[in-house]
């Protein structure tokens, strides 16, 4: 069962309302539109939409609102995966080349700030910017993102460095979605924080799973080179461990921009059949056991619902 | 200029975090100031010039982030960061009409960019939505 099954999404209606926005402005370029379309419909997992009609089921909201929110979060994340493919030099995204390497550079990244645009015309139309503005900050993801800059190949990065990279980087957007539908139909406060606290660990394990699945899926399925994130200077949890092992500390270590390939690639085969991957799962469980304590306190039939995606996401292999 | 506090702080953002220099629009600081003052609409100079002039200065990022290279990655962030604390102070200071308007404007701008048309009418935008809410300021 996947995640929209479990959380009862309509994804017809999640596609239509994200459909309309891309469809509002009759002056966007055919080609362009045809770009965020095969973006936003190819196999993208909608966990920000999902969670944010989730959020919605512990108020009363009309339904019609919720997938409007919720298609908003799909589109700002999309925004944000344009800007990221440019960061990361990224040629292939979800099986198709990436945007900048279409467009160019400048054009994609004024079609990146074009979608973040129609996202805020949106909120505005329909008065979501309690929702929107207050449940997360764009700023703060962007500060966080500009200070890690610093950490690239940079091996001395520690646990907690990471974790709040992490945070910032994934569970925010995710918590903030899951935030915005509860605040849209009026869930308590004590529930929004239990909500939010579920969704920033959640978020966190979440991350750290696909950390790890950058070294062990195979590429076919990743869309991308094993170890990409190395490659990019990007130290995630299974390097941190690994760096702790003397037999592959060096070898790491030796790792810049200039490397060949193949010094990367000695690196990644070897934290990939290395016990320290093991160690990132289990740490990625004990954030999604930090998420169910989170929600003890809630007493809501749709708690149920919030374990379940817990239990997913610990079998989670893509 | 360089006593505004929004200003000042995007300023010192960058030159504490960033290999890259501040891009200053004060051409576009002072276009606003002035059309503020002419149409008698000084209530919130401080604050609606310096969103304006920062709107340009993200954008100044993003068109030249090319020419950046190893430097790339801070160019797009810090576009993206600029433009972000734009919407997010004219929300934090209520200004609904107004992050509505910059909202329409950027996109018609950015849209503008995509189809090579140097068409840009956020100033006047502006000016008309803040001439409707005078009543309510007075």
């Amino acid at each position: 069962m996947d995640l929209a099954t479990i959380c009862n999404v309509n994804k017809k209606l999640l596609d239509s309302k994200i459909k309309a926005i891309i469809e509002s402005d009759p002056n966007l370029p055919e080609h362009y539109r045809e770009q965020l379309s095969q973006l936003l419909f190819s196999s993208g997992k909608r966990l920000r939409p999902i969670f944010t009609v989730l959020g919605s089921y512990f108020g009363n909201a009309d339904e019609d609102e919720v997938y409007n929110l919720a298609a908003l979060f799909e589109l700002i994340h999309t925004a944000s995966l344009i800007h990221d493919d440019i960061i990361d030099k990224a040629e292939i995204r979800r099986g198709k080349p990436t945007l900048h390497t279409i467009n160019g550079i400048t054009n994609t990244l004024i079609l990146g700030n074009y979608l973040v645009s129609l996202c805020c015309e949106i909120v505005s139309k329909y008065e979501f910017e309690e929702y929107y503005y207050d449940s997360f900050s764009l700023t703060d993801l962007c500060r966080s993102e500009i200070t890690q800059q610093r950490l690239l190949f940079n091996f001395d990065i520690t646990y907690e460095d990471y974790i709040t990279k992490t945070k910032n980087k994934t569970a925010l957007l995710i918590a903030a979605s899951l935030l915005g539908g509860a605040k849209l139909a009026g869930a308590d406060e004590k529930t929004l924080k239990r909500l939010y606290n579920y969704g920033i660990n959640l978020g966190i394990s979440f991350q750290i799973n696909d950390d790890i699945l950058d070294f062990t899926q195979d590429t076919t399925h990743l869309g991308k080179p094993n170890g990409a994130d190395l490659i990019n200077g990007n130290i995630t949890l299974p390097v941190i461990l690994a760096l702790k092992d003397k037999r592959i500390n060096a070898h790491i270590r030796q790792l810049s921009k200039q490397s060949s390939i193949a010094d990367f690639n000695y690196c990644i085969n070897y934290i990939k059949n290395s016990k320290w991957i093991k160690k990132s799962q289990k740490i990625s469980r004990k954030y999604l056991k930090k998420a169910k304590n989170a929600i003890k306190g809630l007493n809501h039939d749709k708690k149920t619902v919030l374990i379940e995606i817990l239990k997913m996401l610990d079998k989670r292999t893509h | 200029m360089m006593t505004n506090p929004f200003i000042e702080y995007i300023n010192n953002f960058i030159n504490d975090n960033t290999p890259l220099p501040f891009l200053k629009r004060e051409d576009k600081y002072q276009e606003m100031v002035q059309a503020l003052t002419e149409h008698n609409l000084t209530e919130y100079t401080e604050l609606i010039s310096a969103c304006y002039s920062l709107f340009y200065t993200a954008l100044d990022y993003h068109l030249t982030a090319q020419e950046q290279h190893d430097y790339l990655p801070y160019a797009v962030l810090l576009g993206d960061f600029i433009s972000s604390y734009v919407a997010e102070i004219l929300y934090k200071h209520n200004l609904f009409d107004l992050l509505k308007t910059f909202a329409y404007s950027t996109k018609e701008i950015m849209l503008n960019l995509l189809t090579n048309k140097s068409e840009d009418k956020l100033l006047e935008n502006i000016i008309t939505t803040l001439k409707k809410q005078v009543p309510q300021w007075t």
